[in-house]
């Protein structure tokens, strides 16, 4: 008979491993039938149109609270090229019509849901800030943002007004702005989900995933995680803290004040996931849209589970795209030319279902999904408390079965970038893959190249041996391919291609066919499994002296 | 001038050294610092942007390159000794191709060798050094040329890697003090 601290055990591990979730938001039972659109202008400047983004933006996080009421339709222009196709997705997949309003037209949309507002908050069009924090209250109040141009038509719809931030921040730093903000709205704000509202700085802001900030109740900033800005630093470590376990940073850094390898890193020293963008659009309607009846992920396997594969003496390319999908170039021409590889972000699983359907049902017999990055959501394993590693990865292979993947990509900037430093691994964080991992085809890792390699029973961990720049002419990606091949004489040659966002399929394939040396490109399941048969690739892990910068 | 003069050992040492004396007091053309002109140059691998600054001392120049993307700088220094002395130099890191999975060996040097094909218009190096990849170390050997423009505002280095039949072309233009 098992006694009974032996029945304990399992059932205290999955308490813990469940009560890291962050609350999901809610699915709807029934799609509605119909959805208001507002297009939006390419304007984002604060002298431009951002004044009327950012109501709607407020406004949508308000009407969609409880339903998915209220879709924006983002510029061709916008980062997140997918807002159109989701849009036709959730059209004839669901059967959702929309209602669309003229460009910008926040006073037919403010007619629309006002029963869900109780008031306006005013921000300060000399204080960029402001407007951050004007987010924060608007969640908190239920509220929409406005400037001094918008308030009179907030008070033609008997809008009340809740908060008033001009003048208050005239003169002040941002750490004395957020620091009012904290002292006023913070223990009001959700501990699940905190938003980092940077992307570009200055005159123009990109607050894409505002809305889903405002139905949260979560709190925004922009706080740098430069040690140059001790105040800003000190502060974001104090919020960071006192999030709750596991839970979701959304947004991403400012660009005019740190850097995405400073801010991840700090992220990740507390155990947390970001979630970027900072313009990821729509999520506060998307998060409530139910998969479709019958629908389950489905990866394209090229090889079963348990196949062996043997290598020959050639050269074995295999291509990945990371990035996110949906500013990458799915959308593309070209794409199913060649296998080519994708990473998934696995929280949408729950968190922008309708985008994660509309990928897997779009995708060619080439393309194949692998897990990311680093574990359940963006973060970096050296800089992840050993402790914390379990209950975070747990999530991850609990995601990765969801979404039927069996690669994990991990990518590490907590000591460096593409340019300097390193983006190596331990061997004691392979160590932690490994163990938390024992059902994967194998590991990819880097963003631009690293050498961390290893091969253990017949998981391989494959480092990136090229980046594809975006702006690289075809000729001299060519020329540095050959140049690697004639680097690793040994064949078979494992070369691991990372493809920059932009890039489109049609163009890799463009330059893998100009490679002096024949190559079988092939999918990334295939690929691990042939570096798995014949490991001419030493085995390496970070080393003492490996450079290390902290991305300033 | 006398025949007889002409014929004394002291004209025939001064007319020997005079040039290298005055060579070595006129600071070389090429000292001085040159930006990276994008446009007509093969694409910088990872960075943003470079200048090279040539520094003398005596006949010796030196050649630091500094690297940058956005925050991220790097620098690194070469004596070059157009006398012919191989110079063995400490390489910390490689900076010539961020794209690919090559660095620099465990010994950490590379061996260069200077030489002026014209005088204060084409200066050449040799470099030999060993780079490790995925598979092990590779020995490689890389010529470079830098050549003056006749007007002495632009600077053409053109980089030939034994690992690589497509050469490097980079064209600079002297920053104005």
């Amino acid at each position: 008979m098992p006694r009974p601290l032996s029945l304990l055990g399992p059932l205290l591990l999955a308490f813990a491993a469940s009560a890291l979730a962050q609350p999901v938001p809610r699915k709807v039972t029934e799609v509605p039938a119909t959805a208001t659109l507002v297009p939006l202008s390419a304007n984002w400047r604060i002298d431009g149109d951002l004044d009327r983004h950012a109501l709607l933006i407020s406004l949508q996080g308000l009407a969609n609270r409880d339903q998915p009421r209220l879709y924006l339709e983002y510029p061709k222009n916008w980062q997140w090229e997918i807002v159109r196709p989701l849009e036709g997705f959730l059209q004839q997949r669901h059967g959702i019509h929309f209602d669309r309003l003229a460009t910008d037209d926040v006073d037919d949309a403010l007619s629309r849901f006002r029963p869900q507002l109780k008031g306006y908050v005013v921000w300060d069009r000399n204080v960029r800030s402001s407007l951050i924090v004007a987010f924060t209250a608007a969640g908190v109040l239920d509220a929409v943002v406005v400037d001094d141009r918008l308030e009179a038509l907030a008070q033609k719809h008997g809008l009340r007004k809740l908060e008033d931030l001009r003048g208050r921040f005239r003169g002040k730093s941002d750490a004395e702005i957020y620091q009012w903000a904290y002292d006023h709205y913070w223990s009001r704000c959700s501990r699940d989900y905190y938003v980092l509202l940077g992307g570009p700085a200055g005159e123009e802001m990109q607050p894409g995933i505002a809305d889903f900030g405002v139905r949260q109740h979560a709190f925004f900033t922009d706080l740098s995680a430069n040690s140059a800005n001790p105040r800003q630093l000190a502060l974001e470590r104090r919020i960071l803290s006192q999030q709750h376990p596991a839970s979701i940073v959304l947004g991403w850094h400012s660009y005019g004040k740190d850097t995405e390898g400073a801010h991840t890193t700090l992220v990740s020293s507390y155990g947390l996931k970001m979630e970027g963008l900072h313009n990821l659009p729509n999520v506060s309607f998307t998060c409530q849209i139910p998969f479709t009846p019958g629908f389950h992920f489905t990866n394209t396997r090229h090889v079963r589970p348990g196949e062996h594969l043997q290598a020959q003496a050639k050269v074995y390319v295999a291509a990945i795209s990371t990035d996110s999908m949906g500013i990458g170039s799915w959308t593309k021409p070209g794409r199913g030319r060649i296998p080519y590889a994708w990473q998934v972000m696995m929280n949408w699983a729950w968190m922008n279902p309708p985008a994660l359907q509309y990928f897997y049902e779009s995708r060619t017999p080439n393309d194949y999904f692998i897990g990311g990055l680093s574990g359940p959501g963006y973060m970096y394993p050296k800089a992840i408390p050993a402790a914390k590693f379990p209950a975070l990865m747990a999530d991850a292979r609990s995601l990765m079965q969801q979404l039927d993947l069996h690669v994990l990509e991990i990518m590490d900037y907590s000591e460096g970038n593409r340019q300097i430093g390193n983006t190596d691994l331990t061997e004691a964080v392979v160590d932690r893959y490994y163990h938390e991992f024992p059902d994967v085809i194998g590991f990819v890792n880097g963003y631009g190249s690293a050498r961390t390699f290893a091969l253990r029973d017949t998981r391989p961990l494959i480092s990136y041996d090229y980046y594809l720049d975006v702006h690289r002419p075809v000729d001299d990606a060519v020329a540095d391919l050959d140049e690697l091949m004639t680097l690793n004489p040994r064949r078979p040659y494992f070369l691991l291609m990372h493809v920059r966002e932009a890039n489109t399929v049609g163009r890799v394939a463009t330059i893998l066919d100009h490679l002096d040396e024949p190559v079988d490109v092939v999918p990334l399941d295939v690929f691990l499994k042939l570096a798995a048969s014949d490991q001419t690739y030493r085995t390496q892990y970070e080393r003492p002296d490996a450079p290390i910068d902290h991305n300033p | 001038m006398s025949p007889l003069l002409r014929r004394s050992p002291w004209f025939l040492f001064l007319a020997t050294l005079l040039p290298a004396i005055l060579a070595a007091a006129a600071p070389s053309p090429f000292v001085g610092t040159w930006r990276y002109l994008p446009d007509g140059s093969t694409q910088l691998s990872g960075w943003d942007a470079l200048d090279l600054v040539f520094a003398q001392q005596g006949a010796t120049l030196t050649l630091t390159r500094d690297f940058s993307a956005g925050r991220r700088k790097f620098e690194d220094v070469t004596p070059l000794d157009p006398e012919g002395t191989v110079a063995n130099v400490r390489v910390d890191w490689w900076p010539d191709n961020r794209h690919i999975g090559a660095y620099i060996g465990p010994d950490h040097q590379k061996q260069v060798r200077a030489r002026w094909i014209e005088p204060d218009r084409i200066l050449r190096t040799t470099t030999d050094l060993v780079l490790e990849t995925q598979q092990g170390l590779h020995p490689v050997n890389i010529l470079t040329d830098y050549r003056l423009s006749p007007r002495g505002d632009r600077l053409t280095v053109i980089e030939l890697r034994s690992t690589r039949d497509r050469p490097t072309v980079y064209l600079f233009e002297r920053v104005r003090p």
